[in-house]
């Protein structure tokens, strides 16, 4: 007979009163014969004691708030439609301005140049200017779009930015 | 257990009620994930993982009462990948966790004794499938019943049983030498 023969299986279950009444008056009558599934079920029985006594670690007291941050965290960086959609338009607008740096870059420098050495004449003939146009609904339209297109790229290109640094691009 | 209305809760999105799930539930995942893993960074990983998928699925969990089963499954599903992808990358460092586990607060007067059976224990888990461990774990720690466990691991109960009953089998074998 094996170290654990007879109802062996069924004495783990009996254990755990996982067995239907008709299977434990079965295996109960047996006992009361066999010495062998007796002390299988004893030393079983101290086996569950000693596996239930073994140490665990206790959880952390940061561990909720590791959590919650987790969860909290890729709300912000959501790969929503609307989000990606700005990353990309932020990320064209630095390619625009990179190439446009590229080509005229000297140029460039220069009109900046005389911008800030003329800057009193230069703002007083655009505020001039402006107030030249005429308020109609083409101007207030084109500025809206200029305004609310450097804002989305300034936003997109930021969550470029901070995507590339959480993946550790970008140390 | 777990109230119904504080499922309910979560499943709103209501983050102060998954805080309250979470400090409520947590001991209990760790100890299923240690249980597995047998490395308390490793489980409180997976743990953290488990939570995530917690809060954006749960409003999949169509009865509320079925969360300690639902819960259990997903941290048994995501602690067996990580001892693959660890079994795969990684070794445990053997000494280090000797260090960890020395840190857990026992009665000095009977460490001793219980030191030494309780290291024989540990060491003879950690040579259990992680299948088998599963089962004896939700089982001895947690209190599962086998029909819990069926639906936590996905096995018909008499799988459960022969599962359950292999891993102590394989516990009494590898103890005995140690005179338990």
């Amino acid at each position: 007979m094996s170290d654990l023969g007879c109802y062996d299986e069924n004495l783990s279950g009996y254990l755990d009163g996982a067995l239907s009444s008709e299977e434990a008056r079965v295996i109960e009558s047996h006992l009361q014969t066999c010495a062998h599934c007796r002390d299988t079920l004893n030393r079983m029985q101290a086996l569950s004691s000693a596996v239930r006594q073994v140490p665990r670690p206790e959880a952390s007291l940061l561990l909720t708030a590791r959590i919650l941050s987790r969860i909290q965290t890729p709300e912000i960086y959501a790969e929503t439609p609307l989000n990606k959609l700005l990353q990309s338009w932020g990320l064209l607008n630095l390619l625009v301005l990179g190439t446009l740096v590229i080509l005229f870059g000297p140029v460039l420098l220069e009109v900046m140049r005389v911008i800030v050495k003329h800057l009193v004449i230069v703002t007083s003939l655009v505020v001039k200017l402006s107030w030249q146009l005429p308020l109609d609904r083409t101007n207030l339209t084109l500025g809206l779009v200029l305004i609310v297109g450097a804002m989305a790229a300034f936003y997109g290109f930021g969550r470029v930015f901070s995507a590339l640094s959480r993946e550790g691009t970008i140390s | 257990m777990v109230e119904v209305s504080l499922i309910e809760q979560v499943k709103t999105g209501d983050l102060t009620a998954f805080e309250k799930l979470v400090q409520g539930t947590q001991q209990r995942g760790l100890n299923i994930a240690y249980g597995i893993l047998n490395d308390p960074l490793d489980a409180e990983e997976v743990l953290q993982e488990a939570y995530l998928q917690v809060y954006h699925n749960i409003g999949k969990l169509k009865a509320p009462e079925a969360f300690r089963s639902w819960f259990g499954k997903i941290i048994t599903h995501l602690a067996f990948r990580y001892s693959r992808e660890r079994r795969r990358f990684k070794t445990v460092p053997l000494d280090y966790v000797r260090q960890v586990e020395d840190t857990f607060i026992d009665e000095p007067e009977t460490l001793v004794l219980k030191k030494e059976q309780q290291d024989q224990m540990i060491n003879a888990l950690k040579t259990l499938p992680d299948e088998y461990k599963a089962a004896l774990i939700l089982r001895e720690w947690e209190d599962y019943s086998y029909q819990e466990i069926s639906e936590v691991l996905d096995i018909p109960l008499g799988t459960v049983k022969s599962r359950i009953f292999s891993a102590r089998k394989i516990l009494l074998k590898k103890l005995k030498e140690g005179g338990f």
